[in-house]
Formats: C-alpha cells, structure tokens, sequence
C-alpha cells in the first residue's frame, strides 16, 4: 500500500514526455471543462446535477467552437499576411 | 440564499471568507452555505493542479518565475513544493511538459481568485441581507 502510494507521488516528481505535436492541442479540453465548470459553480444560484452539468456542457461547447473559429481565422490571416 | 448563523460580521467576516478561499479553495464558499458550490470548485481546482503537477512536476512550481504569482492563488501549501524542489528533489523541466504544466497551475491559481472574489461578494451580499432584517 505504502509502495503503491509512493510510486504514485513518484510520477509527480518527473514530468512526461510531450513534443510540440498537434496532439498536444488536446491538453486544451480538460483545461476548458475546468474553466466551465468553475464559472457556472460561481454563476448559478442552486445547483443541481442534471441542469449543471447541461449548463456546463453547453458553456464548454461554447468555448471550444470559439477557439476553433479562432484558430481557423488566424491561421487564414496569417496565410494571407506572412503566406 | 442560505447562510451559517455565523457570530463574525461585517468586515471580519469577508475577510475570513476570502482568506479560508485561499487556503482551501472553495472554503469561502462553504463558510457562506454554498456546499454544493463549495465541493464543485474545490474538485475542479485541485482536478487542474493535479493534472499540472503530474504533466510538468512539481518542478514547474518555481518561485523564480513569473507564474508562481499566479499558482500562489491555489494556496499558499504550494509554496512547499517550490521550497521541496529547490532543497530535496533538484527537477528540471523544459518545453511542452513545462508549458502545460505552469498553464494547468496558473489557471487554477485564477479561477481560485475569481471564486475568492466571487465568495467575498456574496458574503458582502449576507452581510446586508442580515443588516436589513434587524
């Protein structure tokens, strides 16, 4: 058990092995969800389960179309500036 | 709203409020009824810190940059992380790993603020609420 623990807080002290991949984009999301979740849990009166995790879906749905619209803008600005 | 029936008032107690949000996030919360609130922000904030931490190590909690501001605002615990990576662990940690890492930290760090502002209002919101019905 101690062992088990251990190792656990072991992987704390070394960090992964991430290269500058488009995969890495994907660290984004969890980030995101944590942002939604946060600013509902703040904004809503009474907290439910069913009506926030809606809530919070919808906000995180929200904010990954809007990077992604972003993205796709700059990256046809940039194409068309810098070329 | 609901609230404790707290003895503490008026200043004394916003000042609780937002010193336990830092401690502990979501504590402010908690002391001004908020449990569900409470629990949520407190699972999130740790979920990003975690995530952080195991990403980047604990060496991306560095006094000597500019983030550590902004991961302050988790707690001031983090603090020992910094001091146990400079005395006892040594770690070093570079590019992606180190970037996602300080970004995971430093977030957490802000939403932590905003609850901490978002408790304080509210408890400023009691406050007056409990002036009004004497």
């Amino acid at each position: 058990m101690i062992a088990h623990i251990g190792i656990m807080l072991a992987s704390f002290t070394r960090p992964w092995d991430i290269g500058a991949t488009p995969g890495a984009l994907l660290f984004a999301l969890p980030l995101i969800a944590v942002v939604a979740v946060v600013y509902k849990a703040t904004k809503i009166e009474k907290i439910t389960l069913a009506s926030f995790i809606k809530t919070s879906a919808i906000l995180f749905g929200s904010i990954v179309v809007f990077m992604v619209l972003t993205a796709i803008g700059l990256f046809v600005l940039v194409r068309f500036t810098v070329g | 709203m609901s609230s404790r029936n707290f003895k503490l008032e008026g200043v004394p107690f916003l000042v609780l409020v937002g010193f336990a949000g830092w401690w502990i996030p979501g504590m402010g919360h908690l002391l001004i009824g908020k449990k569900n609130a409470a629990g949520v922000i407190f699972g999130a904030i740790i979920f990003a810190l975690i995530v952080g931490l195991w990403v980047g190590s604990i060496a991306v909690i560095d006094s000597h940059e500019p983030w550590y501001w902004a991961q302050m605002l988790i707690s001031p615990f983090l603090g020992l992380l910094s001091y146990l990576n400079g005395t006892e662990y040594h770690i070093s940690v570079f590019g992606k790993p180190r970037e996602i890492g300080q970004i995971y930290t430093g977030v957490a760090g802000m939403l932590n603020l905003l609850c901490i502002v978002n408790a304080v209002y509210l408890g400023h919101i009691i406050n007056i609420k409990k002036r009004e019905s004497r």
